[in-house]
């Protein structure tokens, strides 16, 4: 799949949306098909990057952080069975490359870095990616992070206790107000 | 042979198929429906219809299998997980193509057919479409007139239930409408901007076929749509047509339907003595066991490739290039609407508002080129659709951390997107044959598409990019981006014309009541009739048309012609 292709299909699944928050209810556990079939793409190294870089993106509030709901176990499931080779091997290149521009801007592996640091790690980065123009690499970050937020909020702890979730919202009605703690809602 | 014999047969359970069925029926005809696929009843067999995205193994993603075994399907925008069970497997039912005119061909072979995945976008056709072949000399003129059509339009949309707004718009006429999906803010506010600019563009909710108002029996198990926005997994409440939730139900009611699934039709059966066809040969697609079924009358209402591929595999001393076909034109002037060009921007403000729901249709800029004479440089004209909406869940969104996802959550600014969709003229070169060598697995021959987008269409689709832009920029939006994509022929799945009506016998197919020139008891009534193509959804036309033909053909077994 096109990555532009890819990044269209995933804004048709996370349809649009919104209501209070569900209350957090401590974590799920999550029975997905996903979570029982084994880690094929990533090696042990990659997944705990992989985690640490979407927990940084997503990380854990009142609701679930982004490996609470698997979010590193579906994204190896898509790369392993919906995405292509091409694609697959830009990632877990952009994912080795990822490390190793840590290590030359911070002095230590990402893994390594505390959990402040991270965060400003990330930040610099998602800064550089909205403002620089980078036509000799893929912008992996922002490939990555879309990619996060787009598995986070198609799980079922993602949806249910940070947007408003209503499969059946009944008869529509086009217009009505919105509040500042108007959520997204979000059906199926 | 007795036990194989009927008042009527209908190939295909289709939008038109459907129709057929249920007129036939309801008029006294034991009537036998063939379809090609597998049964799916309404609505036990719509088994993704409660789906959430984490029910999904790829959460609703195509998997690299599947994208191989549906490489044409899941190019459609409403193919996914919850619907791939609705969309042919194209490894088991190929077509072929010329390499430099690539063809989509989206089916659906099962119950209902495609009227179970359609965009339910439900439009008269008025008379500047049924003049626009005799006033520029293009094609053959329709043998009807919007007055001819009326009152089946009325008869079909009352039965159907289609929601929409009265307009007055002399070339989009108003129909028999259940209420419209109410408009959003955005498109209020884009709506009022755009009407004080043109004096002859007007923003409008869409007009389709679903029930958004059932009073309590009103429309026979059907009730009222919940805003879901699910209707490609089928639609439990029935709250948007289909022959499976509406027509084929009708006819079942009369005791006069036998629906047979996995019914190949091979060809029409045809009586030289008669001059008549006396049935059709069907191969179970999963014994291949070959059977043979006699009528008094067959209605082709199998989706116009596959209605003109039976035809054309119908050979006899009689009709040697295809049953009916002496005038040489079965086949020929394929039509599709070309697309793919949209434009979207951001409408600043107005972030107090929002709607409850998620609304399955979109709004509608009505044709506004070549309304009064032609002023362009090109022939006809197009329409837009679309929609506004707040931003969802926006995954380029700037940020990282706690502060991000908590504002995430939130709806976006509010987004307007419109795309166009137009006329394509009828061409000669624009065809269906059947291959001469390649076979399925079945046996039957392949068919072969060969369709190209002309200079008009060319020309039009200029015109067309400009006014997706100034559109938008009329209504006040801000970083707006205009997107053209490849026009490919099928890409609209309104694929229509191979079998036209006319006046003239020796250069269309059928007469004013999709009734076959040569052969009396002979109807095509799906969109192989069509000697234009319009700009908008032809579906309901279809639907007008076959029962005004089913009406037709009882007058005429009364009279004993056939």
């Amino acid at each position: 799949m096109e990555r532009r292709e890819a990044v269209i299909k995933i804004s048709w699944i996370v349809k649009s949306v919104y209501l209070a928050p569900a209350v957090f209810t401590g974590l799920m556990s999550c029975k997905s098909e996903a979570s029982h079939s084994n880690n094929k793409v990533f090696n042990d190294d990659q997944d705990k990057l992989v985690r640490a870089i979407a927990d940084t993106i997503i990380p854990r509030t009142e609701t679930p952080n982004a490996s609470d709901v698997e979010v590193n176990v579906y994204l190896d499931l898509l790369l392993q069975q919906v995405y292509d080779d091409v694609y697959k091997s830009r990632f877990l290149a952009g994912l080795h490359q990822f490390d190793l521009n840590c290590m030359d801007n911070t002095g230590n592996r990402f893994l390594e870095l505390n959990e402040g640091e991270k965060l400003n790690y990330l930040n610099r980065l998602d800064q550089e990616v909205y403002v620089q123009e980078r036509a000799d690499m893929e912008p992996f970050f922002l490939r990555f992070k879309e990619l996060v937020v787009s598995i986070y909020y198609s799980t079922e702890e993602g949806v249910k206790q940070n947007l408003d979730y209503v499969p059946i919202p009944g008869p529509y009605i086009g217009d009505v107000e919105a509040t500042v703690d108007t959520r997204i809602m979000k059906g199926n | 042979m007795k036990n194989n014999t009927y008042d009527a047969i209908v190939v295909g359970s289709g939008i038109t198929g459907g129709w057929a069925a249920k007129e036939l029926t309801e008029k006294g005809l034991k009537t036998l429906v063939l379809e090609r696929g597998r049964e799916v009843k309404h609505p036990e067999d719509y088994t993704n219809t409660f789906k959430a995205p984490w029910d999904y193994k790829y959460m609703g993603h195509v998997s690299l299998e599947d994208k191989k075994a549906y490489h044409v399907q899941s190019k459609k925008y409403n193919f996914n997980a919850g619907s791939k069970s609705f969309f042919v497997n194209d490894l088991e039912h190929p077509y072929v193509h010329p390499k430099d005119k690539p063809y989509r061909w989206f089916r659906g072979y099962q119950t209902g057919g495609r009227s179970l995945i359609w965009g339910r976008g439900a439009y008269r056709f008025s008379d500047l479409d049924f003049e626009a072949n005799l006033k520029d000399g293009t094609g053959v003129d329709w043998p009807i007139r919007y007055k001819d059509l009326a009152p089946w339009y009325d008869y079909v949309e009352s039965y159907i239930g289609v929601c929409g707004s009265v307009e007055n718009i002399s070339h989009f006429p108003d129909g028999r409408f259940l209420p419209p999906f109410e408009l959003n803010h955005a498109e209020k506010v884009i709506k009022k901007r755009l009407e004080s600019h043109y004096k002859d563009r007007w923003l409008i909710p869409n007009r389709a076929a679903h029930l958004t108002r059932a009073k309590p029996g009103q429309f026979k198990g059907r009730s009222q749509c919940m805003s879901r926005n699910m209707c490609h997994t089928g639609c439990p409440f029935g709250a948007y047509f289909s022959s499976n939730s509406t027509t084929l139900p009708a006819a079942r009611d009369t005791g006069r339907l036998t629906l047979q699934s996995n019914a190949i039709v091979i060809s029409a059966l045809y009586d030289h003595k008669n001059n008549r066809v006396s049935g059709v040969r069907v191969m179970d697609s999963i014994t291949q066991k070959e059977t043979e079924y006699f009528a008094r009358v067959v209605f082709l209402c199998a989706s116009t490739i596959a209605s003109t591929g039976i035809l054309l595999n119908s050979k006899s001393e009689s009709y040697p290039n295809g049953l009916g076909n002496s005038s040489g034109v079965l086949g020929h002037y394929l039509m599709d609407h070309h697309k793919d060009i949209s434009s979207s921007g951001v409408l600043e403000g107005y972030l107090d508002r929002i709607y409850r729901g998620y609304r399955p249709t979109s709004v509608a800029v009505p044709r506004f080129r070549n309304v009064n004479g032609n002023e362009m440089n090109f022939l006809r004209g197009y329409g837009f659709w679309g929609a506004a909406a707040r931003e969802g869940i926006h995954v380029g969104k700037p940020g990282v951390g706690a502060a991000f996802k908590e504002a995430l959550s939130y709806p976006g600014p509010w987004k307007m997107a419109l795309s166009a969709y137009g006329e394509c003229l009828p061409y000669y070169e624009n065809k269906v044959e059947l291959d001469p060598e390649l076979t399925d697995k079945w046996g039957l021959p392949l068919l072969k598409i060969t369709a190209e987008f002309g200079d008009n269409e060319m020309k039009m689709r200029r015109d067309m990019k400009e006014q997706a832009k100034e559109l938008l920029e009329v209504a006040g939006l801000q970083e707006i981006k205009v997107n053209e994509g490849a026009s490919i022929q099928g890409d609209a799945v309104h694929e229509m014309g191979t079998a036209r009506m006319g006046r003239d016998p020796k250069t269309s197919f059928l007469n004013a009541y999709n009734q076959s020139h040569d052969i009396p008891n002979l109807f095509v009534t799906d969109g192989s009739c069509m000697p234009s193509s319009g700009y908008m959804s032809p579906s309901l036309t279809y639907m007008a048309l076959t029962a005004r033909a089913c009406d037709y053909a009882i007058r005429q077994m009364k009279n004993n012609v056939f």
